[in-house]
């Protein structure tokens, strides 16, 4: 793949910005504060495209952004075996995420810098504060040339359900994933059943996109370590991890038979982190 | 075995039939080349865009030579495509094309054809380590100095890895129909073709028919000299139900408009 006038933004930031912490469960009634660290925070926000509209964002939300970025470039990412989704129909990932997962000399830093090569400017938008979590669009509708990454109060929350916080920074990082795909020009269509504009006829948009993402992240961040340290990600980060590609495959339409099997059978709520650990064979 | 056979008898057979040719006493009493380049946008559907790619089209060694009883002609001889993403960040596709040749026995409307030699990825459809390669009877329905009309019916042998998957191998028959124009200021081309994987031959079902569909139009604003510069619209469809099986959208759509230049001289024999 040839990559003419792209620049190489992870080169600027890895140096803090490689750490990773484990997922937590935290109860209450408002989010936990962000946990990014201080010297990557001011690494990334000087490189990050923030608009002027981030002085109305809530507390907390631009550090929640900014812990997306880092996430993307901290956590290991390794294909699953025989490119299996959720342990299942060999060579499924597509050949579109392969080539932008092989773009650079490693994933991480391929995701980093795609985001980044499409993404010149990052806007707080509250219109769509209770309909999206983020949004990519483009300047230039015809070219595709620069897009807008657009932010809702929803992407800073963590996952939250009933009162409980999953503390996984890496599912931010996955939403960054897909909506920079927008930015190769690929968008959604309409939905058959429910007719809104969130669905996909297979895997080489941006839900596939994020969905590989995330079992890659399973893969490179799941396994215990050789140094005899736990994994990377908790069972609580497992959990949220298959959750959210589970739920984002019900929105694909073109699948193998045995994903279609697995999307049209699956009750994603249902399943527990050791479903996904099973599933992808993970070593923990 | 016996189909490696039956190939390369074909190409013998091409050969010999060019060969004869050669000893014609009015060996070039017309001859043509062409050569074009071209840069345009597309837009192509492949279940999961509008996808906007910048594609760059080369074709050279095209023409035709035709003796009293032969045409032996040629879209081009060596082409080469490839599409970018619109900020040019990332090659999506990659295709050579080398040998695509027919030849035409003028009295009986008959000939025979091969599609070349394919060689490339196209990341946007899935494919990586293509090789495609062809062969086929035509009927030429019309002929005229600008247009022609034919019928084809072919065998095509495809390989490549779907999803970096292990390689995959198609045999495939199918019947095609083309109309081809070009004169001095205008150019085109309109095809259709409907094709069946030969696995699927004892378990036909109409669901197991592929078919493709392409139109292109253009015309030359500058004509000088045999060089000509002009402006070409495509557009082209396919339904290929082997893609579903792979959980890949079984249609592709693109549409495109190019900017062309070629160059195109005719010889005769001086008498």
């Amino acid at each position: 793949m040839s990559a003419c006038n792209a620049h190489n933004f992870y080169a600027e930031v890895k140096d803090v910005c490689s750490y990773t912490e484990q997922g937590q469960v935290v109860f209450g009634s408002t989010p936990p504060l962000p946990s990014i660290h201080a010297d990557c925070k001011a690494a990334l926000e000087a490189i990050l495209p923030y608009d002027s509209t981030w002085s109305m964002a809530p507390a907390g939300l631009k550090d929640y952004t900014t812990q997306a970025f880092q996430a993307l470039i901290a956590y290991p990412l390794e294909l699953p075996p025989d490119n299996k989704l959720f342990g299942m129909s060999p060579f499924s990932i597509p050949q579109s995420f392969l080539d932008f997962f092989h773009a650079e000399p490693n994933p991480n830093q391929a995701a980093f810098n795609h985001a980044l090569n499409v993404i010149q400017t990052i806007s707080y938008d509250p219109s769509f504060n209770n309909v999206a979590v983020a949004q990519w669009t483009p300047y230039n509708s015809v070219a595709f040339w620069n897009g807008q990454l657009s932010v809702s109060a929803s992407f800073g929350g963590y996952t939250r359900t009933n009162g409980v916080y999953f503390t996984t920074p890496v599912l931010n990082a996955a939403i960054l994933v897909h909506e920079a795909h927008h930015g190769d020009g690929y968008f959604h269509f309409e939905c058959p059943t429910t007719h809104d504009f969130g669905c996909e006829a297979d895997l080489n948009g941006p839900y596939g996109h994020e969905i590989s993402y995330l079992i890659s992240v399973l893969h490179g961040s799941g396994n215990a370590r050789p140094n005899g340290q736990p994994p990377i990600l908790s069972d609580t980060d497992v959990l949220v991890i298959g959750f959210q590609a589970c739920s984002a495959l019900k929105r694909i339409f073109d699948l193998p038979a045995d994903l279609a099997n697995f999307r049209d059978m699956a009750n994603c709520g249902a399943l527990d982190a050791g479903y996904f650990i099973l599933a992808e064979g993970l070593t923990r | 075995m016996r189909t490696k056979n039956l190939f390369f008898a074909f190409i013998f057979s091409l050969f010999a039939l060019a060969a004869s040719a050669h000893t014609d006493d009015t060996i070039f009493p017309r001859a043509s080349l062409a050569n074009d380049a071209a840069l345009g946008a597309e837009v192509s559907y492949f279940g999961y865009c509008p996808c906007f790619r910048w594609k760059i089209r080369v074709e050279l060694a095209g023409g035709e030579i035709e003796t009293r009883e032969l045409l032996i002609s040629s879209e081009a001889l060596f082409q080469f495509m490839q599409t970018e993403n619109t900020q040019w960040h990332a090659r999506e596709a990659q295709l050579f094309r080398i040998g695509a040749i027919e030849a035409l026995v003028k009295g009986a409307h008959v000939g025979i054809g091969f599609s070349g030699v394919t060689l490339g990825q196209d990341a946007d459809a899935g494919y990586t380590n293509i090789i495609k390669t062809g062969v086929y009877l035509l009927i030429n329905i019309f002929r005229t100095e600008a247009a022609r009309l034919d019928l084809k019916t072919g065998y095509e042998f495809d390989q490549y890895s779907v999803n970096a998957a292990p390689t995959t191998t198609r045999n495939i028959t199918s019947q095609a129909i083309a109309f081809r124009w070009n004169t001095t200021r205008f150019f085109g081309k309109i095809t259709g073709s409907v094709f069946l994987d030969a696995e699927n031959y004892s378990r036909f079902n109409v669901s197991h028919i592929g078919y493709t569909a392409s139109a292109a139009a253009g015309v030359k604003f500058f004509n000088v000299r045999d060089f000509y510069m002009g402006a070409e619209l495509q557009a082209s469809y396919s339904h290929d139900p082997f893609r579903f099986d792979l959980g890949l959208d079984p249609n592709l759509a693109v549409a495109g408009i190019f900017i062309d230049v070629g160059y195109e001289p005719i010889f005769r024999k001086k008498k």
